[in-house]
């Protein structure tokens, strides 16, 4: 049991994934339309209630999942290329070239991110693909920094040196003697992003800055917060705890994946880890 | 060290150029927009003899960098153009507004800063404090304020009735006296403090806590226990004060993520600072305004890391000299 602490995460996050496909594929009610009348309590027919507009609200969460989880993998795919290559490149290539992506992550690890992400957001307009774009452009600059450190701290030891005056290309020496160390830090840290980029989009959705014609989480929640009124009401407990509901466990869930998985590549190796 | 100081610089003319070229790189032009909002049929649209001139009266006109000379020059001024929606010049507002964001965050700084500490001080004491804590600061770390400003908005200030729903102070209200005006104003900002707080204490949680630890290893502190010193003045003026730095540093690098977390909070709560001015900037579509408030932010986030940065260097200047 202690071995994997991974599996449990990872097993519970394929349930709510099933969980979610149900209420976008079998279950009866449309997440754009409305389905029933305003805020109907949760029932047999509508599971976890309506909102104002009578939009039935699992349904509108199912659609948020898919779209929370895309958004949050599609971040993590560029975090993967572009921190991992431009990380390398700095670590393994020095001189000019470290110099240039250095400043280039410290430059984006200094900057502000919500209100840069807000202007450029606003001015560029609400798709979900600029979306993916302004979380991806400042969720890689942590990684690189974190592979070009162990990069070069890999490259002066002595077989890699050796590697290098018997003739060892820098092709060669990052494939067979640097890559696998690199492997496990990439790869764990670029999932954590999805975590991440998922909170990152629920705070600009929750400011306005999110596809207004997409179900995302953190419209839904603000939308129920600017509903008037709503405090003396008690259309809260399915209006706003489902998406914070569903929003916190996820996101806990993967948080959860990532920390097993770091357990597990600690233990594995405990020296090269960080 | 002054390389870090170059770096800031730069990363303000990044910001700087970004907020300067972005507009400028949008579809379109400023007066189509103004011309199709003006009609709903379309039909008021400008000539394009009356667009050159208005492009000549805005300086539009004019070769890219020139333009940015002319905006620097203004925004040194302390001229940042004219609010949209507000119909009043930008920095006016942003003067108006900007005390009540810093008031909401330096307080939960503060406070952070205190209760993280404390636990820390705590959790290093006791393991099984340490064994609580830790997964449970970890995992409130990452959750976005808003949230937790949503659940404290309805799971506390909802129930309780003193606690005030939203705003900075009682509209209309006619006060007493100042004190009875200032307890006013602690009480509508308690419920915002009290959620960017929850998502700050780890923070200075998690430095403190490393800062103990490896102080608590240090042959010094043996020596002061061998020497009889009471566990007061240990704690004192051995632990906590060696452990300052790094968290003082701490204290201006979380400006940056607090700084967001205040733009969220205060729109959970209404509260009429700088974030529910940004919010409306972007429902509005007040560009000068978002531009505005985002170069507030920048440089607050970019001095709070100079002086991190400050602080940091006494630190490395106090090693070098022992």
């Amino acid at each position: 049991m202690k071995r994997k602490s991974w599996l449990l995460p990872l097993v519970l996050l394929g349930l709510l994934t099933l969980f979610f496909l149900w209420g976008l594929t079998g279950y009866p009610h449309p997440a754009q339309l409305p389905s029933g009348d305003s805020l109907e309590a949760p029932s047999a027919t509508h599971w976890l209630g309506t909102d104002n507009l009578g939009v039935d609200i699992y349904a509108q969460l199912s659609a948020g999942y898919f779209r929370s989880m895309g958004i949050g993998l599609a971040a993590a795919a560029f975090t993967f290329l572009v921190g991992g290559v431009l990380g390398v490149l700095a670590g393994f290539a020095g001189g000019w070239v470290d110099l240039a992506v250095s400043f280039l992550i410290q430059v984006l690890l200094s900057i502000p991110q919500l209100p840069v992400m807000i202007v450029i957001g606003a001015f560029l307009g609400q798709s979900t693909w600029n979306i993916i774009w302004i979380i991806a452009l400042f969720s890689w600059a942590p990684i690189a920094k974190q592979l070009r450190a162990k990069t070069i701290s890999v490259r002066r030891r002595d077989y890699v040196q050796l590697a290098r005056l018997y003739g060892g290309g820098p092709w060669y020496l990052i494939r067979t003697h640097i890559g696998h160390e690199l492997w496990p830090l990439l790869t764990i840290n670029s999932l954590a992003v999805v975590g991440r980029a998922i909170l990152q989009e629920s705070s600009l959705a929750f400011l306005g800055l999110s596809d207004p014609l997409a179900r995302s989480w953190g419209m839904m929640i603000a939308r129920a917060v600017d509903f008037p009124g709503i405090y003396r009401t008690q259309f809260w407990k399915w209006w706003i705890l489902a998406p914070v509901g569903a929003l916190l466990l996820s996101t806990l869930l993967l948080r959860l994946l990532v920390a097993g998985l770091e357990q597990q590549e600690r233990r594995r190796h405990p020296c090269s880890w960080k | 060290m002054r390389r870090k100081l170059l770096m800031l610089l730069g990363a303000f003319l990044v910001i700087y150029l970004i907020n300067f070229t972005i507009p400028r790189l949008m579809p379109g032009d400023p007066f189509d927009y103004v011309s199709s909002a003006a009609g709903d049929d379309g039909s008021v649209a400008y000539s394009e003899e009356q667009k050159e001139q208005l492009r000549a009266y805005y300086g539009l006109d004019k070769p890219f960098w020139e333009q940015l000379g002319d905006t620097l020059w203004s925004n040194l001024r302390g001229d940042f153009g004219q609010s949209i929606h507000y119909r009043r010049p930008v920095g006016e507002v942003l003067l108006e507004r900007l005390p009540w964001s810093l008031w909401i965050l330096g307080a939960s700084l503060a406070l952070s800063l205190v209760i993280g500490v404390g636990l820390a001080l705590w959790c290093v004491r006791r393991r099984w404090a340490d064994r609580v804590l830790y997964p449970v600061l970890s995992a409130l770390a990452e959750v976005p304020p808003f949230l937790t400003g949503v659940l404290l908005l309805f799971l506390v200030a909802a129930r309780v009735a003193w606690i005030p729903l939203s705003g900075a102070y009682t509209a209309f209200a006619e006060y007493g006296s100042l004190w009875a005006r200032l307890g006013d104003i602690l009480l509508h900002s308690l419920m915002p403090v009290a959620a960017l707080t929850l998502v700050t204490v780890p923070r200075f949680f998690f430095t403190a806590r490393a800062s103990f630890l490896s102080i608590l290893e240090k042959p010094y502190l043996t020596h002061a226990r061998a020497k009889g010193l009471r566990e007061g003045r240990i704690r004192t003026r051995y632990i906590l004060r060696n452990a300052a730095t790094p968290i003082v540093a701490r204290l201006f690098l979380s400006v940056g993520g607090a700084v967001g977390g205040t733009i969220l909070v205060e729109n959970v709560f209404a509260y009429p600072g700088l974030g529910t001015v940004l919010r409306e900037a972007v429902q509005y579509r007040d560009y000068p305004m978002l531009q505005g408030v985002f170069l507030l932010s920048a440089v607050l986030v970019l001095v709070s890391l100079a002086a991190a940065d400050l602080v940091n260097r006494r630190l490395d200047g106090e090693e070098d000299g022992l």
